[in-house]
C-alpha cells in the first residue's frame, strides 16, 4: 500500500489531467500574435502635450459631472408598483440607477455571471439628468448582478464573462465598482 | 540537450509563426493544466495562457538558452498567473462582500480509506488553502514534473529553499484531506 505523502505526490502529477484548453485556442494566439503595432506618425509625439492642455482646459471649463462617489440604486417594478429589494419575479423591470462617479461610468447587467446587458449603448440604456439608468427585463430566473464601473479613461467594452470584464476594467483604470445582487425566482 | 532546440532553430532562422506553432502543439496543454489548477477558474486560465504564448512569441529572440525553452516558458506562466492573482484580488476588494460563497466541508465519514476520487477532490480543495507561492511549487514539481533545479530558475530561489517548502506543504496537504473527507490516506 502507497504512503499517504506519496499518495498525494501521485494526486498532484495526474490534477487536471482532464483539463484541455478550448477549440481554436491556438489560432486566437496567432491572430494576436500577427497583429503588428501600428507604426506612430511624427504628429503622435506631440500628442501627449496637445492632450494634456486639452484635459486641463476642459477641467476647467467643465469640472466632472459629478465629484461624489459612485453610486448604484436598485428600484424592482412589480407591475404598476416600483419597490426597492433584492428579490424578484420573471416579468418585473430592474432600474439600475448609476450617479456620481467620474467622467466614464458604465452599468453591466449579468445573470448567472453571463452578460445580458451593457450601458451605455443599449436601448434599454437612458439618461435622467446626471444619472445613468439601465431598465433591465427580468425575462429567466437566476441571479442577477448588476456592477457599476466608473473611470477617468474609457471602460473597455465588457465580453460576456463578469469576473474577466471587471478584471480588464480595472486593469484599464476603473477605480470604483459597486455591485448590487437581485435573485429572479 | 534541449529538447525544444528545433524551435530555437526555427527561432534564428526568422520563422517566428512556426515556432510559436511548435510551442503550442508541444506546450499548451500543459501550460493550460498549470494555468487552471493556478487560478481554479477556466476563462481567467484560458486568457492567461493565451497571454503566456504571446509573451513567449515577442520574447523568443531574446530566449538565451540558459535554461531549457520549457523552463524559461513556465517561468512566463508563472509571472502572468501571480498577475492574474493579483488583479483578481484587486478586484474581489473593489467588490462588495457578497456572503460566504465557500463549499461547505462534507460531514465526515467513518476514519476508512480515501478513494482516489475523494482524495482528488479534498487535494482541489486544499490546495486552495495553501500559500499562493507554495501551490505554485507544489503544481509546478509535481503535475509538471520539474526539478528543484528547474523550479530555482522559474522562481529564482534556491533549489534547497523550494525543496523545504515542498517538504512543509505535503504533511499540511494530509491533514488537510483527512480533516475534509474524515478518512485515513
Amino acid at each position: 500500500m502507497m504512503e499517504p505523502i506519496a499518495r498525494i505526490e501521485e494526486a498532484l502529477t495526474r490534477l487536471g489531467a482532464e483539463h484541455k484548453p478550448p477549440v481554436g485556442w491556438e489560432a486566437r494566439v496567432l491572430a494576436a500574435a500577427a497583429a503588428k503595432p501600428k507604426s506612430k506618425p511624427w504628429w503622435w509625439f506631440a500628442f501627449p502635450v496637445v492632450a494634456l492642455a486639452v484635459s486641463a482646459i476642459v477641467l476647467f471649463v467643465e469640472r466632472s459631472p459629478s465629484e461624489q462617489p459612485l453610486q448604484l440604486a436598485l428600484n424592482v417594478e412589480k407591475g404598476q408598483v416600483a419597490v426597492r429589494g433584492a428579490s424578484a419575479h420573471v416579468g418585473d423591470i430592474v432600474h439600475a440607477t448609476a450617479t456620481g462617479g467620474g467622467h466614464h461610468r458604465v452599468v453591466w447587467v449579468y445573470r448567472d455571471d453571463h452578460l445580458v446587458m451593457a450601458c451605455p449603448g443599449g436601448p434599454q440604456c437612458r439618461r435622467d439628468g446626471e444619472a445613468m439608468v439601465a431598465d433591465v427585463v427580468l425575462d429567466a430566473t437566476g441571479e442577477y448582478k448588476i456592477i457599476a464601473l466608473t473611470s477617468s479613461a474609457p471602460v473597455p467594452a465588457p465580453a460576456g464573462t463578469l469576473d474577466t470584464d471587471v478584471s480588464k476594467a480595472m486593469e484599464a483604470g476603473a477605480s470604483e465598482t459597486r455591485k448590487q445582487q437581485l435573485i429572479v425566482h | 540537450m534541449d529538447p525544444d532546440s528545433d524551435v530555437v532553430g526555427l527561432v534564428a532562422n526568422g520563422d517566428m509563426t512556426g515556432a510559436l506553432r511548435r510551442l503550442m502543439e508541444r506546450h499548451g496543454t500543459s501550460v493550460y493544466r498549470y494555468c487552471r489548477d493556478a487560478l481554479r477558474d477556466a476563462t481567467l486560465a484560458d486568457d492567461v495562457q493565451q497571454q503566456v504564448f504571446i509573451a513567449a512569441y515577442h520574447d523568443l529572440p531574446k530566449f538565451t538558452g540558459r535554461s531549457t525553452l520549457r523552463t524559461w516558458l513556465f517561468a512566463i506562466a508563472r509571472h502572468r498567473v501571480l498577475d492574474a492573482v493579483k488583479s483578481r484580488r484587486r478586484l474581489q476588494s473593489h467588490l462588495e462582500s457578497t456572503g460566504a460563497t465557500g463549499v461547505p466541508d462534507p460531514l465526515p465519514s467513518p476514519a476508512e480509506r480515501i478513494d482516489d476520487q475523494r482524495l482528488r477532490e479534498a487535494l482541489v480543495e486544499c490546495l486552495d488553502k495553501v500559500r499562493e507561492d507554495v501551490r505554485n511549487v507544489l503544481l509546478l514539481r509535481f503535475q509538471q514534473g520539474f526539478t528543484f533545479e528547474e523550479l530555482a530558475e522559474i522562481f529564482g530561489e534556491k533549489p534547497g529553499t523550494l525543496q523545504a517548502k515542498v517538504t512543509r506543504a505535503l504533511p499540511i496537504l494530509r491533514d488537510c484531506i483527512e480533516n475534509r473527507t474524515g478518512g485515513s490516506l
